[in-house]
């Protein structure tokens, strides 16, 4: 582009004017912070109020936690956290703001990962109409998961991994870069959430799909392949010996990989499971294959093995735990713009092909203008201060976000603090609530929460076998010493502690029953 | 011109000695009878119309729907299980069951072959599409609607590729249907067959030019009169119409379908799954290497079953029985116009050394003295007596075979009506005949509020004990470690009546 046509397009820039990537973001981020969606992203399990818990400890202490805090059946038990920043990170959110402060970070995280994608489509010479349409179908599928919870590290990191090695592919960045950039972010990622093995699969990928290309290159193509190779082993042992930055070493990925090989485990872990096609929130993700499905079938394109490698390994991985299926979006829309562009431009010009070359040529047009480069940070800073506002002027909150009392036993939290000494002995507590009352009674231990790792098989076949009233749950019981339970009230073991004459209802709403052993 | 080799099977007739064998002969034939209740209460039914010579339409079977109006789904699926079952226990079931999964491969063998692909290509692909359907191998009528929907699909497109007929797709379809329709209730399958061939045709006319559309359209229309006529038959039952606005309603209640594990999305963490995982694969590969040019009809067919699998796991053998010829095609254009190579050149040795060693096998003799003999093994017990070569029985570690034993021998230990386990229901119903289920297999009979009311005792929630009172429910027979079970074991007013590894029996204590 010469001067003077550059500095044309900059007078004819508008300052008020987003682009569409950055309106993307700001619809992203304001939607979710201002609406009810912002509850959704808190309460949708518990692992938000845990997290929050065990980075306050960490702040507190300055240092990072080796031993089981929370629960009385595994406390002091050897523990590896797997994702200590993130917990410091959403503690300070938390500690500063609330949970409109935690909700705020996860957001502008949420609100990153597509915006990067959208980023990325158009660096890559996509035209704009197609790059927001994938880009918003990608959010939708992503947005299932989009939980206050550290995992949306690793769906931000999978963006910037998948970005850089196919630009890594195709020559458009250098092997220098590449060797800097990737393994820093694996660092950065071993400590922010324990799916950084995701970055493996990735390089993986396009380590066999690189070993693939070879079988058909040419011999001049031959030597960059073979350095290709050699560049992504380099990467791959780089990246190894960088999760070792993390305060528990190499015991970190020994963790993750003892965890992932549990089927127990896994099991009652909901996104472990295998997506469930008949719940309305899998549509986006069926779209996506249906998308992908026609682009081999209409489209037609000369795959490289890296990309039918990315496509067929996660989509089958989707298939085996619906917590994929947000990464199979990330990683399958970059092919699915190249491979539907390049059909689109070179289409006969039908009706419809004419109106779709129309609209993306004025909406490229009117993105061109666009100048108004702050306002992510004008809107983050806009929130905060909205979020800070009883700090700052007093008063009370605009914007008030709380754990709601009809999905968390809040009322018998209450009840409790009122009267501590209506139970006596450990706990016994819902699985999903564990939780929140790391958070809530932080004076008290759980029997069980979310963080499964923590608890190992055999003390998780102890629950299962309490939790489901099995024959022997009143021993198991008197192992642990539990002495109170806090359940739902039509919760199959709350019916037996019914019947029970060494037992007693304690407490009772529409909630949470507490049953207390006689003395 | 070779000699016939009279005794050897070919490939094709190998591939129904091994599937039939391979089921009636393994672990596989405790699989088809065990996996559920439902092979006991199709036997139970079946039996009811043999001994009184029609066709059920009230209830006999529960007492929560004593008499309520019935609409057999697959009246004669379940008369000749039944008869099979009455001949030969539990074997006959099995053989019925081989027969039908064995005559099912072998006949998608047989299309492949028919539509000049490579015999040993064929032969991978069949067993792939065997590995994908295991996962619904039961011996149940549905197993009619896997070797149907092979039989339409393979004529639709003959039809579709002008190899076949019109006359002749009707003369085949539509007695076809009239068989299918009393056969199993899921012939609606038939339909979405045909819809997809329709929808492949309005795409391709849509895509052609105007002077090739009047074909297009006259094959349009007599798809559309095919449908029309395949309607008709399904009134040829006897439920008349009333059988197919039943099972609308059925696949229209959310409730209903939630307690039938075959409508649920496939389980990808089980073993069984597999197979699907394969095809799925294989499927995705064949789009990116071969980089076939499909037909509309192909696409929709692909697109449209390959939705249905992920919906509900009972649609996955469906699939991969569909897609088999399509991606047999493919890759039988690829192999064909491979450029030379080591493998390639390997591959069409192998494939010409067996084809034409094929071509001299007819092993008719060997297929039918297999089936004869494994007969007689079946049937030495109702012949010569003694024990049986083969034991097919109900496992019981898995359904309550001793608990129904003490109450077959302790009738008074028992009183008023049973609640039960609902996985057992269609064992009960078939091992403990004078007595009557509180609810068993057939969801679509029970209804969405039966099935709630089912629901809330089988999770003890409030108002369990009003509902068993209303159902003057004496007795439960349910898993040791069920809700209930431990529930009952509190209650003052209930009596542990039996108990083994696998079943309570509790009485409720007249006052």
């Amino acid at each position: 582009m010469t001067n003077r046509a550059s500095s044309a397009i900059d007078s004819r820039r508008c300052w008020w004017l987003p682009s569409v990537s950055t309106i993307l973001w700001l619809i992203i981020f304001l939607t979710s912070n201002l609406s009810a969606i912002r509850v959704a992203t808190i309460a949708s399990d518990s692992d938000p109020c845990w997290h929050w818990q065990e980075g306050n400890w960490m702040l507190q202490h300055h240092a990072v936690p080796r031993t089981e805090l929370f629960s009385h059946t595994r406390g002091g038990s050897p523990f590896v956290d797997l994702w200590w920043l993130s917990e410091v990170v959403t503690a300070l959110a938390g500690n500063f703001l609330g949970w409109g402060g935690i909700i705020l970070v996860a957001m502008f995280v949420c609100a990153t990962i597509v915006w990067l994608l959208h980023r990325q489509l158009l660096a890559e010479g996509n035209e704009l109409l197609l790059s927001t349409v994938l880009a918003l179908l990608a959010a939708a599928v992503c947005a299932t998961h989009w939980l206050a919870r550290p995992h949306l590290a690793t769906q931000l990191l999978v963006v910037v991994f998948a970005w850089q090695l196919r630009w890594f592919q195709r020559g458009r960045t250098t092997t220098c870069r590449l060797l800097i950039l990737l393994p820093l972010l694996t660092a950065l990622w071993a400590n922010l959430h324990g799916a950084f093995v995701i970055a493996f699969a990735l390089i993986g990928i396009h380590w066999v799909g690189t070993v693939a290309s070879w079988v058909g290159a040419t011999a001049d193509e031959k030597p960059a392949v073979r350095h290709r190779v050699m560049v992504l082993t380099a990467l791959g042992a780089a990246c190894l010996l960088a999760t070792l930055l993390n305060p528990n070493g190499w015991r970190l990925p020994l963790r993750v990989v003892s965890y992932m090989s549990s089927p127990l485990l896994m099991g009652l872990a909901q996104e472990y499971l295998p997506p469930n096609f008949r719940d309305p929130t899998m549509l986006p993700f069926l779209l996506v294959c249906v998308l992908t499905l026609l682009m081999l079938v209409i489209v037609r394109p000369r795959l490289n093995a890296t990309d039918a490698l990315l496509l067929l390994a996660w989509f089958l991985l989707s298939l085996r735990m619906v917590r994929n299926c947000p990464l199979f979006a990330l990683v399958a829309t970059p092919i699915l713009a190249e491979h539907w562009n390049a059909y689109l431009r070179a289409a006969p010009p039908s009706w419809l092909i004419r109106r779709y070359r129309t609209i993306s040529a004025t909406m490229t047009s009117v993105n061109q203008m666009a100048g108004a480069r702050g306002l992510p940070l004008l809107a983050t800073i806009a929130m905060i201060l909205v979020l800070a506002k009883p700090q700052i002027v007093g008063g009370r909150p605009l914007l008030t976000t709380e754990l709601p009392a009809n999905r968390f036993p809040v009322g018998a939290v209450e009840f409790l603090r009122r009267s501590p000494d209506a139970v006596r002995g450990e706990m016994f507590n819902e699985y999903s609530w564990g939780g929140y009352f790391i958070l809530a009674m932080p004076e008290r231990k759980v029997f069980i929460h979310p963080n499964l790792d923590v608890y190992g098989e055999e003390l998780v076949r102890d629950f299962l076998k309490v939790n489901d009233a099995d024959s022997g749950w009143d021993d198991i019981l008197k192992k642990y010493h539990v002495g109170w339970t806090i359940l739902p009230p039509d919760h199959r073991l709350s019916r037996v502690l019914a019947q029970r004459t060494d037992w007693k209802l304690v407490y009772s709403d529409s909630v949470a029953s507490i049953y207390g052993r006689k003395p | 011109m070779s000699a016939r080799r009279w005794l050897l099977p070919s490939l094709t007739q190998g591939i129904w000695i091994a599937f039939f064998l391979g089921i009636a002969l393994t672990d596989w034939r405790l699989v088809l009878i065990n996996a559920d209740g439902d092979p006991s209460l199709h036997w139970r039914i079946g039996r009811w119309m043999i001994e009184h010579r029609a066709v059920i339409h009230a209830d006999v079977f529960s007492h929560t729907r004593a008499g309520a109006p019935l609409i057999s789904k697959e009246w004669l699926g379940e008369v000749l299980f039944a008869t099979a079952g009455d001949a030969l226990g539990w074997n006959g079931i099995v053989v019925l069951s081989a027969v039908l999964i064995a005559t099912c491969l072998w006949l998608l063998h047989r299309q492949l072959l028919a539509e000049g692909n490579d015999l040993l290509l064929s032969t991978a692909l069949t067993l792939l599409a065997a590995m994908a359907c295991s996962v619904h191998w039961l011996a149940r009528p549905h197993l009619f609607t896997h070797l149907f929907a092979v039989i339409f699909a393979w004529q639709l497109r003959l039809f579709d590729r002008g190899k076949l007929p019109t006359r002749q797709l009707f003369v085949r379809l539509v007695p076809l249907m009239v068989l299918w329709v009393n056969l199993h209730g899921a012939f609606f399958t038939g339909f979405v067959i045909i819809a997809t061939f329709v929808m492949g045709r309005v795409v391709l006319l849509v895509q052609s030019p105007r002077a090739e559309r009047p074909a297009i359209r006259s094959k349009l229309s007599d798809l559309k009169t095919l449908a029309a006529g395949c309607a008709l038959a399904t009134l040829v039952n006897p439920n008349g119409w009333r059988l197919s606005a039943h099972i609308v309603e059925f696949l229209r209640d959310p409730i209903l379908a939630r307690y039938t594990n075959e409508f649920r999305s496939p389980n990808f963490h089980t073993n069984g799954i597999h197979g699907c995982l394969i095809t799925l694969a294989l499927l995705a590969l064949t789009f990116m290497i071969v980089r076939p040019i499909p037909t509309a009809t192909d696409v929709v067919i692909i697109g449209t079953w390959g939705l249905l699998a992920l919906l509900s796991s009972r649609n996955v053998p469906i699939f991969a029985l569909l897609i088999t010829p399509i991606l047999a095609e493919y890759w039988q254009t690829a192999l064909a116009n491979a450029r030379p190579g080591r493998l390639i050149e390997f591959y069409r040795r192998l494939s010409a050394n067996v084809t034409s060693l094929d071509r001299s096998a007819d092993g008719r003799v060997t297929v039918a003295l297999v089936f004869v003999v494994l007969l007689v093994v079946m049937a030495k017990p109702h012949v010569f007596g003694g024990p049986p070569l083969i034991d097919t029985n109900i496992l019981t570690n898995r359904f309550p075979v001793a608990a129904v034993r003490f109450v077959a021998d302790n009738p008074r230990a028992i009183n008023g009506e049973m609640f039960n386990d609902y996985g057992w229901g269609g064992y009960l119903m078939l091992s403990l005949p004078d007595h009557r289920v509180f609810v068993d297999g057939r969801n679509d009979f029970y209804g969405p509020d039966l099935i709630q009311e089912f629901d809330d005792v089988n999770k003890v929630r409030p108002d369990w004990d009003a509902i068993l009172q209303k159902y003057n429910v004496g007795w439960t027979i349910l898993p040791r470690g069920h809700a209930l079970t431990t529930l009952l074991a509190l209650r003052k007013d209930w009596s542990l009546a039996y108990t083994d590894d696998v079943a309570a029996i509790y009485t409720h204590k007249p006052k």
